[in-house]
């Protein structure tokens, strides 16, 4: 939680940012943890229960409804501990690839047109398994520059850079049970 | 007449090397992380080139007259201008805006270009970079497409939810065509009839008859969709889904999906090789070019390019006759 206050500190601080495009952003992250491939994807997978692994996250509220296109989608609202909110639609949770992908909706994060997947595979070693998470997210403010502080590319890869790797360092925990 | 050795010498080696030049296609794919764009040759599908250019390259447009490929590098705010037969940088403009898609006249002579933040699109001559007209459009502009008889320029608003139809003969906006949400880019038949216009928040296709310039149907396809393009034959269309990974097969005449196919993730660009039958797709996440054969709507290939490949826009040179 204080580094996620931190990470929030950080973007709100007026940093001086060079005129940047329309250019979606990139960010992966890997982690490697020593337990079963079905085992870290159960936990992945269950996009009602990031509270579980996510240390920022403080509880995972589920919800089905219609989405912007009159379908039936699954939507999750994450309450962190610093009492902020993300409110998140479940994409496609694929079990053969052990695959699941998200959208933010809306929410605390820096950052628009937030898709991201998290990927589930055996190994590099035996008895390992690597998690990779990507996301795809434009900077917040969309419109002609200047752009507001806060708002900017990087302030939205260091947000994104603070939730991914804390999060994957204690899925690891949990998954390997320490 | 009798020939000099030496001059038949010449002749053979010249017309060896045009030949050995230009056998195949090329694809250009821009690479909006590594700030570069790689070649593919089309024949054997392998990078036979890497080019740099400026910051985050995103737009193509092919000329084959003129031998020239344009990139818009739309963080560095410029085109790049290569010259398609030694695969070089010969020339730089910069551009005040943000320019993100590109599209040329059937004879190359004028290159459109999409202003995102100003709301405009750019003519620019060919023959002479600084001579330019803007045109006011709608809502951040992205895809550009050209009618293959020259007459109109459609573009792509992405934030106004339309298709603006401009004439080329005088610059003029003569329609605005509503679509579905987010209308990034679009395809046109063979014949100039049919304009398809991708939608990526509605996830569907608009169908629109150019005569009239209505949209006459809507065709769903997969998750957020993006780029789009029509068979030699006219008889299909491909278009990609960038977060399911995909690209719906849509039979024209039936106008419905009739196959959807796996590709490389996050695909953005797409480009129909009329020469291989063979359509490439640009894979941004995975940072490789996916290769489908048209015959049989399999991925034979994925090409490794640079990072975030995004190839927005007519991107394939066919080989020159």
């Amino acid at each position: 939680m204080k580094k996620f206050l931190t990470l929030i500190v950080i973007a709100m601080l007026p940093l001086t940012a060079t005129a940047h495009g329309p250019s979606p952003q990139k960010l992966e992250k890997e982690v490697v943890i020593k337990a079963d491939p079905a085992k870290v994807w159960a936990i992945v997978k269950d996009f009602g229960n990031m509270q579980k692994w996510h240390p920022l996250v403080a509880s995972d509220k589920l919800e089905q409804k219609k989405d912007e296109n009159g379908e039936a989608a699954t939507f999750r609202t994450l309450t962190l501990k610093d009492g902020g909110t993300i409110y998140e639609k479940l994409g496609t949770i694929n079990d053969a690839d052990m695959k699941i992908k998200y959208y933010i909706v809306s929410g605390v994060l820096p950052v628009k047109d937030y898709n991201a997947t998290m990927g589930v595979k055996a190994g590099p070693g035996a008895g390992e398994t690597t998690v990779t998470w990507m996301a795809r997210f434009y900077r917040k403010y969309s419109l002609n520059p200047p752009i507001p502080p806060g708002e900017d590319d990087e302030s939205a890869a260091k947000a994104v850079t603070g939730v991914f790797d804390s999060g994957l360092a204690n899925l690891k925990k949990v998954a390997e049970g320490k | 007449m009798k020939l000099h050795p030496l001059l038949i010498v010449a002749l053979v080696l010249c017309s060896g090397f045009a030949t050995a030049s230009w056998a195949a296609g090329r694809a250009y794919i821009t690479n909006q992380g590594s700030n570069n764009v790689s070649v593919i040759d089309t024949a054997s599908n392998k990078v036979i080139a890497t080019i740099e250019v400026g910051k985050a390259p995103v737009g193509i447009a092919v000329a084959v007259r003129l031998a020239r490929v344009f990139i818009s590098n739309v963080e560095g705010q410029s085109i790049s201008v290569i010259d398609s037969k030694t695969n070089q940088v010969i020339d730089t403009l910069a551009v005040k805006g943000s320019p993100v898609g590109l599209a040329l006249a059937p004879d190359g002579s004028v290159l459109y270009v999409a202003d995102w933040f100003a709301n405009q699109v750019l003519a620019i001559n060919t023959g002479n970079l600084q001579e330019q007209k803007a045109i006011t459009i709608g809502l951040a502009p992205a895809g550009l497409l050209v009618s293959r008889d020259g007459k109109r320029l459609y573009v792509a608003n992405r934030d106004s939810n339309d298709i603006g139809v401009i004439d080329t003969a005088n610059l003029t906006v003569i329609a605005h065509i509503a679509v579905g949400k987010h209308p990034y880019s679009m395809a046109l038949s063979p014949n100039d009839a049919t304009l398809y216009a991708v939608n990526v928040k509605s996830n569907n296709v608009s169908v629109i008859d150019t005569v009239s310039n209505q949209v006459t149907n809507t065709i769903k396809v997969g998750e957020h969709p993006y780029s789009a393009v029509v068979s030699t034959d006219g008889a299909h269309v491909y278009v990609t889904n960038t977060q399911s990974d995909d690209v719906s097969v849509i039979d024209a005449t039936q106008q419905k999906v009739i196959a959807t196919i796996p590709v490389g993730a996050y695909p953005e660009g797409i480009d129909f090789d009329d020469a291989t039958q063979q359509v490439y797709v640009a894979s941004w996440a995975d940072n490789l070019v996916s290769v489908i054969d048209a015959s049989s709507n399999k991925v034979t290939e994925n090409i490794a390019t640079g990072l975030q490949s995004r190839a927005f826009g007519q991107f394939i040179l066919e080989a020159a006759y």
